[in-house]
């Protein structure tokens, strides 16, 4: 089932792509108070999933890796820490477009807003640390790295609900929330996302030949 | 389970041993925990005692821990203890309580310094030495195990140490963000913050995960 939808990927992507444009643009309804603006929202949760996948999908390989020492269970948690990587930049990038209009500022010391650039610190520093670990002969010290990086990922879901923060609760907020057509967009815009992860991962795979 | 606490105590002791034997690092850290107490005091002023002292116990902790585990690479120690018939994760975690009791001196040294130079120091003693306990297990969870692998690597392996810095961020926001609660609540409101709960949470985690990913990561 997994291969058969790495395989097809691009193409379940672009058909995805098409509609979540579509909706996200013409379907969905303009933001009340924040206007036009809102739309950047789901990108920013698409990338949202996909960081959260790629990281998620790194510490499995990690463990993998730890327990069986394959080479390949190393080079495929390499793979998805690099995706997530990047995927965990836009979603820096895209929020600081968001909160410029909305909160009047690029940046603020936001608990979620900190605690994914922590996030993005970690893994940007996992990558370099996995380098120098396979150069050195001791690829499994970067899966211990990764396996105790995993532990900031929870903490980026828990402090917007938790700690005091100005970041909006989109799921099961208090008072929060957002209406149907908007969901309907997110989830068809989460679906484009996802399948471009995978084709992002086949691509990676098939660049290191494994 | 006896066998257990048997070599983790001879771990203990074997490591006290030497540092009152060779007395460098002792030496060393009784000179720098004063001097960056000081320096962190002169350039970032006393409007917060309670955040300086964590910044300073932080960087003197991360330089320790280097020289630490350094000497007990060129003592040879860290092979002994390798090839010794027993399971890693005991050494792995010996070694972290070690390096919390050198945590524990070093945040010691530190608190007498500030003591001197800054007045309004510390209200809630209790809830201040719950936390220099919590943020010292997190620290020396990460550093000991880290350390104990990498010294052990010539040419990179203290670049690979510097890389290993992020992780202690999520403990450094937590503690952090626990610092203003040492003052304002008293007893089990403090213990009922969100920030303090997850530090002792990630603290339990690691004391846990980090012996075991030791003996996989290090495989006779």
């Amino acid at each position: 089932m997994f291969f058969f939808l790495r395989k097809y990927s691009f193409i379940f992507f672009v058909i995805f792509m098409t509609l979540s444009l579509y909706m996200t643009f013409l379907y969905a309804p303009k933001e009340k108070i924040m206007g036009d603006v809102q739309r950047i929202f789901y990108f920013h949760m698409g990338y949202v999933l996909v960081f959260t996948l790629a990281f998620t999908m790194n510490l499995i390989y990690s463990i993998k890796f730890l327990r069986n020492n394959k080479e390949i269970d190393s080079k495929l948690a390499y793979i998805h820490a690099e995706i997530g990587t990047l995927f965990t930049f836009l979603t820096l990038v895209s929020g600081m477009f968001w909160a410029k209009p909305v909160w009047g500022t690029w940046w603020t010391s936001d608990p979620q807003l900190t605690t994914t650039l922590i996030l993005f610190i970690l893994y940007f520093s996992y990558l370099v640390f996995h380098k120098l670990a396979v150069r050195s002969g001791v690829p499994r010290y970067s899966s211990v790295f990764a396996i105790i990086a995993f532990i900031d990922l929870p903490i980026v879901y828990i402090s917007v609900r938790v700690m005091r923060g100005i970041s909006p609760v989109v799921f099961g907020g208090e008072g929060g929330g957002i209406s149907s057509e908007m969901m309907d967009t997110l989830l068809v815009t989460f679906a484009a996302f996802f399948f471009f992860y995978l084709y992002l991962l086949d691509l990676r795979i098939k660049l290191d030949k494994i | 389970m006896k066998n257990f606490f048997k070599i983790f105590i001879l771990i203990i002791k074997k490591d006290i041993l030497v540092e009152t034997r060779e007395k460098l690092n002792l030496v060393y850290l009784l000179i720098l925990s004063p001097t960056l107490s000081l320096i962190a005091f002169v350039f970032i002023g006393s409007d917060n005692p309670t955040a300086l002292f964590f910044f300073t116990s932080l960087i003197v902790a991360l330089l320790a821990n280097q020289r630490v585990s350094r000497q007990e690479v060129s003592l040879g120690g860290d092979l002994i203890l390798i090839s010794a018939p027993c399971d890693l994760s005991i050494v792995c975690f010996s070694k972290i309580l070690f390096f919390i009791l050198i945590n524990i001196f070093i945040n010691f040294i530190v608190f007498i310094t500030l003591s001197l130079i800054s007045e309004d120091i510390f209200l809630n003693s209790i809830n201040f030495l719950t936390l220099c306990f919590l943020f010292s297990v997190g620290i020396s969870s990460i550093l000991s195990t880290f350390s104990l692998m990498l010294e052990r690597i010539k040419g990179e392996g203290h670049f690979m140490f510097m890389l290993i810095y992020p992780l202690i961020l999520p403990f450094l926001l937590l503690s952090y963000n626990s610092i203003p609660l040492i003052d304002l609540y008293g007893g089990e409101s403090f213990f009922s913050s969100f920030s303090l709960q997850a530090l002792i949470a990630f603290d339990i985690l690691l004391l846990t995960i980090c012996p075991i990913l030791f003996s996989y990561s290090i495989r006779r």
